[in-house]
């Protein structure tokens, strides 16, 4: 049997940032709930877990100040990408912005969905993917920009007036709990728990996927890669078995701590 | 924001378990398990 080949989808940078993003929004959703559902029966235990309410919320601004870091770093890397001409990250098929296509691909799958006409063809991004990406900006800009607002009242209250930090209180929980519930529910099940999926796809730790897979979920692109003769520098060694225990356990840990959240957002909203 | 968190989960959440169901009918054309 010819052995697989396999495709780079995401590089080393990619994956980097992805990881730090990972770590730092399960510690915040892990520090952030005792604090949101405070009232909750298990939120007292929780925090005493992390050492205490006081040590859960440095915590989690150590956990803020990781995430801000990766995202003012995510956003020097789209410039410096910018700068050396890589036009293809504002617009095509390579781009993350949503384009027009986003609503038909969107309009197709549902039609699937219910056997209704074929599977449509997708690209490098799909559209759940870039709902997913830019999800994030929309919740730096409201859970951040509140959260900040929360860290350093004295600061933005030489700028706003009192009622504002209220405001911001609301809105950075609610949003919040949006975000958790949507990662450690939607997110997760988009890309890991679906049938073609289970048990996890290992593709934003490993950076590869099978060339066959490739062909079959992401056509397009890899029609474009074929015809533009960029297949080939894009293959890549299969990855290092060693490497690919250690996601599985990482990701084991991550569906563990997902599943913890999960109930405990259940237990509080039915509780409370 | 409680219409925003509804809508968000209500769309996504139709959204997810048409899909899981889709793949889960083992009918996908493309001829691979689900």
């Amino acid at each position: 049997m010819a052995e697989a080949r396999f495709v780079r989808r995401f590089g080393a940078a990619e994956r980097l940032q992805h990881a730090v993003l990972f770590v730092s929004f399960l510690g915040l959703a892990a520090t952030g709930l005792p604090l949101f559902f405070s009232d909750a029966v298990w939120a007292r235990p929780m925090a005493r877990l992390f050492g205490g309410f006081g040590v859960t919320g440095t915590l989690h601004r150590i956990f803020a100040s990781l995430l801000v870091g990766v995202f003012l770093a995510h956003v020097a890397w789209i410039f410096t990408r910018l700068a050396r001409g890589d036009r293809g990250l504002l617009w095509g098929p390579t781009s993350l912005v949503p384009q027009p296509r986003v609503l038909v691909d969107l309009f197709h799958h549902f039609r699937w969905f219910l056997r209704r006409g074929p599977k449509p063809a997708f690209g490098r991004y799909t559209y759940w993917e870039k709902f997913d990406y830019w999800a994030v900006f929309w919740g730096m800009v409201i859970i951040g920009g509140s959260g900040l607002m929360l860290w350093f009242p004295e600061l933005f209250a030489r700028i706003v007036p009192g009622w504002v930090f209220n405001v911001a209180l609301l809105v950075h929980g609610e949003e919040a709990l949006l975000a958790v519930g949507f990662i450690v529910t939607i997110h997760f099940f988009n890309s890991h728990m679906r049938p073609h999926k289970y048990p996890m796809d290992l593709v934003m730790f490993t950076g590869v996927v099978r060339e066959d897979e490739y062909a079959v979920e992401r056509p397009l692109e890899y029609a474009r890669l074929r015809d533009e003769a960029a297949l080939d520098s894009r293959l890549a060694p299969s990855p290092d078995p060693r490497f690919v225990r250690r996601a599985r356990a990482g990701g084991a840990v991550a569906v563990a701590i997902r599943l913890t959240l999960f109930l405990l957002i259940v237990v509080a909203s039915f509780t409370r | 924001m409680n219409a925003l968190l509804i809508g968000v989960f209500a769309f996504f959440g139709a959204h997810t378990l048409f899909w899981f169901a889709r793949e889960r009918a083992g009918r996908d054309e493309d001829g691979r398990r689900g």
